[in-house]
């Protein structure tokens, strides 16, 4: 090994330390840096990776539903309402039944004004399509036709009932049905 | 012998002591560090290069594996997903806060006492909470309309706060003037109380029974010939209750204690 001259020496360490400090330790921040990134990125992937398993789990479970199942989810709740296919129901429902009815009609969206509606906590967002339906018969009949709209294969909930007594033994049943749709746009426009 | 060694032609030296001169060991320790530091700090900066270069070629091959799977992501099954449980969800909710109106029926059939009428019902639903039920009775006796009462506020589970109210005694021969009914009744009241919805929920296989609606008359309630229900209930006989058929009015009348009023029932608007 040559002996340096002290300057000489000097600057080596001077040199050194240059390297050090404007190279070496940025560099080293540097990686430091890109490994946080780094392992940003696999967190990310292994979400994505955990999302894209739950995903295609979820879409099994899906497939696994039978069409006759997904067929009777639809139809208990369409996204569109066909209010004439819903008259013509509650008509054999009525007709069924054996009660006679005088007036079955669209009502329009369904608003419940109750304070107990307003304050619930509604956030399922659906959408209800009121019927006002007149029917009169005896009171099994009566009885048959609730029945039978309780056993229907889309809710017709009976938000009012007014049953009052005819002549003859009969009784008279003013009702509002209501259905449920999850948008507003009506099948029929 | 000494002679000889005199005699020599080579130069006789000094039998001094030899002073060694030896060159002095120089220890250069600054320039080893100073060779050890510029290595080291060369070699420092070579490897630091290199393991960013490595660095950066790992970042970047974490950055396609996640491009790739964030590819393999599938919009549109996750729509699906979201559309079919949003759709079940809201179902539930449906399912879940659905009356049975036979229900409510049944429970009016098992609590309305046999000399009982109901000559009206008006139901109401407020939201998912509750439903408002207004009866009008009608009775030909006043201690079978008390029995009612009774009944309807203790009896039932499905139905609370009951209220009286618009009790209204006819005279029986007045009542027949006025209606011209053949039995007119002699003592009319509207009870209203109203029913969580949870207890009267829609059960389906009770909804599927096939005798639903039509086994009245099967069981216990019977359909009287007017259309209402009568309750075959084992109601006390008017002399249990100690009420004589043609009753005064004004008199002080005592019905036992079983026909004390509840605390909570409020009876208003009474007309005579």
């Amino acid at each position: 090994m040559k002996p340096l001259g002290l300057l000489s020496q000097l600057a080596a360490i001077g040199l050194a330390i240059a390297i050090v400090s404007f190279f070496v330790r940025p560099t080293f921040t540097d990686i430091g840096e890109l490994q946080t990134e780094i392992q940003k990125y696999a967190d990310e992937r292994e979400r994505v990776t955990d999302t894209n398993l739950a995903l295609d789990q979820r879409v099994a479970e899906l497939e696994s539903i039978s069409i006759n199942n997904r067929a009777r989810l639809a139809t208990y709740m369409p996204s569109l309402l066909d209010e004439v296919a819903v008259l013509r129901d509650i008509e054999i429902i009525a007709q069924n039944a054996g009660v006679n009815y005088s007036e079955i009609q669209f009502n329009g969206e369904h608003t419940d004004d109750s304070d107990e509606s307003r304050l619930a906590d509604n956030d399922d967002l659906l959408v209800g399509q009121e019927f006002a339906v007149t029917i009169d018969g005896s009171y099994s009949r009566l009885k048959d036709f609730f029945s039978m709209l309780e056993q229907n294969e889309y809710p017709l909930q009976v938000y009012t009932l007014n049953v009052s007594v005819l002549e003859g033994g009969f009784l008279t049943a003013e009702t509002t049905l209501v259905t449920y749709v999850t948008s507003v746009e009506s099948e029929a426009e | 012998m000494q002679g000889s060694s005199n005699n020599s032609f080579i130069p006789k030296r000094r039998n001094s002591k030899r002073q060694s001169s030896r060159p002095a060991r120089k220890v250069f320790l600054l320039t080893i560090i100073t060779y050890s530091l510029l290595f080291a700090a060369l070699l420092a900066a070579a490897g630091t290069a290199f393991y960013k270069n490595y660095t950066a070629a790992q970042l970047a091959r974490e950055a396609v594996l996640l491009d790739a799977a964030v590819n393999t992501f599938s919009v549109q099954d996750f729509k699906r997903v979201q559309e079919f449980d949003d759709t079940l969800t809201k179902a539930k909710g449906r399912v879940d806060n659905t009356v049975s109106m036979v229900a409510v029926l049944d429970e009016l059939d098992r609590i309305t006492a046999q000399p009982i009428q109901i000559n009206g019902l008006e139901l109401q639903r407020q939201g998912d909470e509750v439903l408002l039920v207004t009866l009008n009775f009608s009775t030909e006796t006043l201690d079978a309309a008390l029995f009612q009462r009774k009944v309807l506020t203790a009896n039932s589970a499905l139905f609370a706060d009951v209220k009286i109210s618009e009790v209204d005694i006819q005279n029986a021969v007045e009542a027949t003037a006025a209606g011209g009914a053949d039995t007119p009744p002699a003592v009319t009241f509207i009870a209203e109380f109203s029913t969580p919805l949870t207890a009267a929920l829609y059960d389906p296989v009770e909804a599927r029974r096939t005798d639903i609606g039509t086994r009245v008359g099967q069981s216990i309630n019977t359909l009287n010939t007017a259309g209402n229900v009568e309750l075959e209930t084992t109601i006390p006989s008017e002399p249990e209750i100690g009420l004589d058929e043609s009753f005064d009015i004004d008199a002080d009348i005592e019905f036992g204690s079983e026909t004390v009023l509840p605390e909570d029932v409020e009876v208003n608007e009474t007309t005579i």
